[in-house]
């Protein structure tokens, strides 16, 4: 009897299993996200915006983090060409270094669409990139107001191997250096990085302990500075400006830790990329080369109308 | 007789063919973003676009108090009919012209009072801060996807700006007094979401001073 209702049982778990039909909807083809780092929560936004997005499109979708290392980033990609993805969402992590990997990919028929970050070549199918140079303009024509046209201050730039940095660090530098009174006392990289940020800052205030304020090439870095300066008791001497408008600047933009940042959007540039490479895999063959995404001033008087990594909804 | 004719016919029909061949048409963002090194020359870029595109084509800018209107009344006819951007996002610009009162003249900028019969605006005529892209864009004659550099297109602006602070600013620097009148053309940088267009900054291109009678 015991038996008889264990093979009952048993067979009835087995029919269970055979109904059970799960209603896959087959995917429209292959997505890999192959961003710079995972290290930084701006990239862990685009990214996941990213996936989100083309998955929401009908894509199966993979993110691969390339830990800042070329190396590691073209082993990407050509596990992508293996694995025979449509199309790379690509944040690359050097200008020049990066165009190998995409010109395999661009070879073996994969569509890549650059965001936020661009590589020097033609080859990509469109660029989606922030307009850094323009962004930094405006941030530093605020700086040289803040500042009253006068005062020393320190530069910490990006990866120096991204053309984002030269970008920020130029169109900053095209305001800037038009005031001769405001001069720059120290200019060092940091590479995109909060602790290394504040370890750059300690060893530069220890020779530098007269300015007045610390432009970063992006928020990660400006918040390693300001840790620096609370460190060294002039948080509240030295202004503060970075770039691009993570959650923990924005919130210290309203509280005054921070001065300025320029608002990126991360969540534009990476679902523009998700729907282009739908587009290109449904067909369609003809893009821009290169789309620039408006960065917008941040400052105490507008910072109402924004949230991290945008508006406000 | 009629040898010789279709002889000479034939030599020209050659020459002609022969001139087609080596004309080549190209188009003259392309050619500016070139020099003979290949170095691209922004210097002389930006001096042919004030010369051949910007300055014969202020006619087209909008008028600012027919601007202010719209924004007032139709904000979203105004960004999709009278701005340019080069890309996406909410940052848009207009070419815009007026006539106004210089009403101060400060250090940064000049305060314009522009009145009409029912409507008084004050904007900012930028004599100080002449930085950004608002010239270029605002004009929608310089393509981005003609330079494989974008450095180069930043560059573009930055000469173009130089050239406001050799061409036009030393004109203001001259002529403007409190209570003269002043004509424009100027590019203003909006913010299409913010819609913010009390105390408009203008970057001026060209400016005009008189009193009761043109200067």
């Amino acid at each position: 009897m015991t038996r008889s209702i264990f093979i009952l049982l048993i067979s009835f778990i087995f029919i269970l299993g055979g109904c059970k039909k799960e209603k896959e909807t087959p995917s429209k083809g292959k997505v890999a996200v192959v961003v710079s780092t995972l290290n930084n929560p701006w990239f862990v936004v685009l990214a996941e915006t990213a996936a989100e997005e083309a998955e929401a499109l009908g894509y199966e979708v993979n993110i691969f983090d390339s830990q800042n290392n070329v190396s590691l980033e073209n082993n990407h990609f050509e596990n992508a060409i293996v694995a025979g993805y449509d199309a790379i969402l690509f944040n690359p992590v050097d200008a020049e270094g990066s165009v190998s990997s995409v010109a395999k990919a661009v070879s073996a028929g994969i569509a890549v669409f650059c965001m936020d970050r661009e590589v020097n070549s033609s080859l990509p199918t469109s660029q989606i990139l922030s307009d850094n140079y323009s962004g930094t303009v405006t941030l530093g024509k605020y700086f040289v107001q803040q500042l009253d046209k006068k005062g020393n201050y320190v530069e910490l730039l990006g990866l120096v191997g991204d053309n984002n940095t030269w970008n920020r660090s130029k169109g900053f530098h095209s305001v800037v250096d038009h005031y001769p009174d405001l001069k720059m006392v120290s200019q060092q990289s940091a590479d995109f990085d909060r602790n290394k940020a504040m370890e750059v800052m300690e060893s530069i205030l220890q020779v530098h302990q007269d300015i007045d304020a610390v432009f970063c090439g992006n928020d990660a870095m400006a918040m390693g500075a300001y840790q620096a300066l609370k460190a060294a008791g002039m948080a509240n001497k030295v202004k503060v400006f970075g770039f691009d408008g993570a959650a923990d600047v924005v919130e210290a933009v309203k509280d005054g830790r921070i001065a300025a940042t320029a608002m990126q959007f991360p969540k534009v540039m990476a679902k523009t990329a998700a729907e282009l490479a739908d587009l290109y895999i449904q067909g369609k063959s003809d893009f821009v080369k290169k789309l620039p995404v408006a960065v917008e001033l941040v400052n105490p008087e507008n910072v109402g109308h924004y949230a991290a990594y945008g508006k406000k909804e | 007789m009629k040898n010789k004719g279709i002889k000479r016919i034939g030599i020209i029909l050659v020459f002609l063919i022969a001139l087609g061949s080596s004309i080549k048409v190209e188009k003259l963002d392309e050619v500016r973003a070139r020099t003979d090194e290949g170095k691209f020359d922004a210097v002389t870029f930006a001096e042919d676009f004030w010369n051949k595109d910007l300055i014969p084509n202020l006619n087209s800018a909008i008028e600012v108090n027919k601007l202010i209107g719209l924004l007032e009344t139709n904000p979203k006819e105004a960004f999709e009919n009278y701005s340019k951007a080069l890309g996406i996002g909410n940052i848009r610009f207009f070419m815009i012209r007026g006539e106004g009162e210089i009403r101060k003249v400060g250090n940064d900028d000049l305060t314009v009072l522009i009145k009409t019969d029912s409507t008084n605006h004050v904007l900012q005529i930028e004599t100080e801060y002449i930085f950004g892209n608002a010239v270029r864009d605002a004009s929608g004659r310089v393509d981005l996807q003609n330079f494989e550099q974008t450095s180069d297109f930043n560059n573009v602006s930055a000469e173009i700006n130089l050239l406001i602070r050799q061409k036009v600013l030393p004109i203001i620097d001259k002529n403007a007094q409190v209570g003269k009148r002043i004509s424009f053309v100027g590019a203003i940088e909006l913010n299409r979401e913010l819609n913010e267009f009390k105390n408009l900054e203008v970057i001026p291109v060209k400016v005009e001073f008189f009193t009761d009678q043109k200067d």
